[in-house]
């Protein structure tokens, strides 16, 4: 009786000590990918953020969002989304490429007396579009809050209730061994 | 039937008195804080996961083995030592049931106090996951090895200093001298000859495919599959080498 109290008495402090443990020190990792990018956030984690950005100046990325519950969105980067527990899926699928081509043309001024034709060469902008990506892009993942364990609320009221339940049954073990 | 029980409540009590357990079971529970914080650091991926499950990281599997090595070197040991075990085998037991018992309560209890600690904590941190379970599965073989080890280097000398040094070197440089050949292996991508030392220390080769899935492509994974099947035929082999040896002891 004693021993089973001792026992549930520690094993509540266990669960108290566990469930206050809070990492909350922002700390970045950083992804690369070039398609796809599965995150799996386990339920510890309450807040994180995920920052999504190419480096490339000339090209405008477009990445899927695929949130745990099946819902999907687009948008450009770089986007910062906040992710919470779950597998998120990451595609980068679109790429816009807006490139300067030079074209020679015929350029025919009018005079008073004649035309006269010459050539010129002009800038045009072109616009590459492509489903296929094949720019790298860097996700940074920063873990603003994060508890030891899914749940820590439920966490806290069960260990206090087995650190009370130990103590009781402790002391009920220590009087029938006394009487 | 129920003098058995008897007998083996005698001996689990022996190696479970009061602080023991009450001592150990919270240190396993607040070690877990290692596995979030690995993962954090790994960003989610699998390896940070992997990593936090390699013995002296994980403080959850060191009290584990701690338990087991204090159980097998101090309490069976002891008893071998000075000759009390012959007062135990006085009782309605015969020395291969005696043996059984002390191996359940010596071995078999800290590894399912364990493995049922570290199963309700992933599952409620949600990270109970194939890389998890299987990290188990590594870390289950490993310890019966291990433990055969300790058994058998108890049962020869007969003495618990020379037991504990001769089974810490040994298993060390097993760990150790395996982890540099696998090593040495990886980077010099011979996976041929991988299987056949993987079961020195799995965890390289698990560490390996869950850091560069791409380069391996599940390559590794018969590896580690073949190394942990060795550990647990080897950590059978170990015990019952050891039965025998036992039944056949003077005492």
């Amino acid at each position: 009786m004693r021993w089973l109290g001792s026992l549930l008495l520690a094993i509540g402090v266990a669960f108290l000590g566990i469930s206050l443990v809070t990492f909350s020190v922002p700390y970045s990792y950083t992804y690369s990918f070039s398609n796809t990018l599965t995150v799996d956030v386990p339920s510890f984690v309450q807040l994180s953020e995920l920052k999504v950005y190419i480096n490339s100046t000339n090209v405008t990325g477009y990445v899927e969002e695929i949130e745990p519950d099946g819902l999907s969105h687009v948008s450009e980067l770089p986007v910062v989304l906040y992710l919470y527990p779950g597998n998120w899926t990451l595609k980068l699928l679109y790429k816009r490429c807006v490139t300067e081509r030079l074209e020679v043309i015929n350029y025919t001024v009018s005079t008073n007396c004649t035309n006269v034709t010459t050539q010129k060469v002009i800038k045009v902008p072109e616009v590459v579009n492509s489903t296929k990506a094949v720019i790298n892009a860097t996700a940074e993942l920063r873990v603003l809050q994060a508890y030891a364990v899914g749940n820590p609320e439920a966490f806290k009221t069960l260990g206090f209730a087995l650190t009370l339940l130990g103590v009781l049954t402790y002391a009920a073990g220590y009087l029938k061994g006394k009487r | 039937m129920s003098s058995t029980l008897k007998v083996f409540r005698v001996v689990l009590k022996e190696r479970y008195k009061s602080p023991t357990l009450e001592l150990i079971v919270p240190a396993m529970i607040a070690g877990n804080v290692m596995i979030p914080a690995f993962l954090i650091r790994g960003g989610f991926q699998p390896y940070g996961l992997v990593l936090s499950f390699i013995p002296k990281i994980n403080v959850s599997e060191t009290a584990a083995i701690a338990l087991a090595l204090r159980n097998v070197i101090f309490v069976t040991g002891e008893h071998i030592y000075q000759g009390f075990v012959s007062s135990y085998l006085t009782m309605p037991v015969s020395r291969t049931s005696f043996f059984l018992m002390a191996l359940a309560s010596d071995v078999v209890i800290p590894l399912f106090t364990f493995l049922a600690i570290e199963t309700v904590y992933l599952g409620l941190a949600g990270i109970l996951n194939p890389y998890s379970s299987s990290m188990l599965i590594v870390f289950s073989a490993g310890y019966l090895f291990s433990t055969g080890v300790i058994y058998l280097t108890t049962f020869l000398l007969k003495s618990p200093g020379a037991s504990v040094l001769t089974s810490i070197f040994l298993l060390s440089a097993i760990l150790v001298g395996g982890g540099v050949g696998e090593f040495g292996l990886l980077i010099s991508k011979n996976l041929n000859f991988l299987p056949l030392v993987s079961w020195t220390n799995p965890y390289v080769i698990a560490v390996a495919e869950t850091l560069l899935p791409s380069m391996y492509f599940g390559a590794l994974a018969s590896a580690l599959t073949l190394g942990v099947l060795i550990d647990l035929i080897l950590g059978a082999l170990l015990y019952v080498i050891t039965l025998l040896y036992f039944r056949g002891m003077d005492l």
